[in-house]
């Protein structure tokens, strides 16, 4: 019966907690997703090629936990994870970067450096992709999520 | 009952080995066929590529929210496309809106990910849900023509 209680409350833990949500909602900039449009007008902005493409913008999170259950008792951890901008890769502190829960913030964060804080500029996401499974054994329980967003920063008219 | 207890710890080791399970979904988010400007942010830009930002120059018409499942086999190696432009368009042009901000996107494994032992079959779906929220805005009257009104 404990265990029974244990393995629910386990996988209501690991379920409900773990999830990744993508969002600006603290950029000044525009972060554009799908075609390039403005507002008020139907035409699609061009994409610049080479080096005139602009800055470009990355945005992985990683999202875990785990439950281990025995012995009429449960073990379990999770947490987060994100890459920094690409200037920063060398700080220290990025290293051991965790997050509790989602953190929209560490996307404004990255926008706010691929365009550079210049509040004209914009940033057009390219590809969203996430990837996400659950492994569980008898008394292991998993969940994993991660996502990637790729885009661009093109430099201001 | 004189059964050796390593012999047990094997076959339960053993038996846990062959009764792991595994299913999820790998997803790729599209938009390709939107007909408005979406933006992750509470900023769009103008003709001339000037952000305009929601409560100055938009307004907001309304908010929406819906969500979309994509459903992976062979322990999560498949992949799977959901592209959501038809419900964003839809959503603005429901409200006679001009655009959209805001636009969160909330991505979570399905429960039934947890169905242990039909997650041992390879074949059994696993799944990602995608929440989707927004609002859609318009242009402030203000902004869409300056000079008008002015003395």
């Amino acid at each position: 019966m404990i265990l029974r209680a244990a393995v629910c409350l386990a996988l209501f833990l690991l379920h409900g907690c773990t999830s990744i949500t993508l969002t600006a909602k603290n950029s000044i900039n525009p972060v554009m997703f799908g075609p390039r449009k403005s507002l008020g007008t139907e035409a699609v902005a061009q994409v610049p090629s080479g080096a005139d493409r602009g800055t470009p913008f990355i945005h992985r999170v990683n999202t875990y936990a785990t439950a281990a259950i025995g012995m009429g008792g449960m073990l379990g951890f999770g947490g987060s994870s994100t890459n920094p901008p690409p200037e920063e890769q060398g700080y220290s502190d990025w290293a051991d970067n965790r997050l509790e829960g989602d953190s929209p913030r560490q996307m404004d964060w990255k926008v706010l450096r691929a365009t550079k804080e210049d509040p004209s500029r914009r940033v057009d996401l390219e590809s969203i992709r996430c990837r996400g499974f659950n492994f569980n054994t008898l008394m292991v329980f998993m969940l994993k999520i991660s996502c990637e967003v790729e885009g661009v920063s093109p430099p201001a008219r | 009952m004189g059964r050796n207890p390593k012999g047990r710890l094997l076959v339960l080791v053993v038996s846990a080995l062959f009764l792991a399970g595994c299913a999820g979904a790998h997803t790729t988010i599209t938009a390709d066929r939107l007909k408005y400007p979406v933006s992750l942010s509470p900023a769009l830009p103008d003709e001339k590529g000037k952000p305009l930002h929601l409560d100055k120059e938009l307004r907001p018409v309304g908010d929406f929210g819906f969500s979309r499942t994509a459903v992976g086999y062979l322990y999560s190696l498949t992949d799977a496309t959901i592209d959501i432009s038809d419900e964003l368009n839809r959503e603005v042009e429901s409200r006679n809106g001009k655009g959209i901000v805001d636009l969160s996107l909330e991505v979570r494994n399905c429960a039934s990910s947890w169905f242990f032992p039909l997650t041992a079959i390879p074949f059994y779906p696993g799944c990602q849900n995608l929440s989707v929220t927004g609002t859609v805005v318009e242009r402030e009257p203000a902004a869409r023509d300056p000079g008008r009104g002015m003395p």
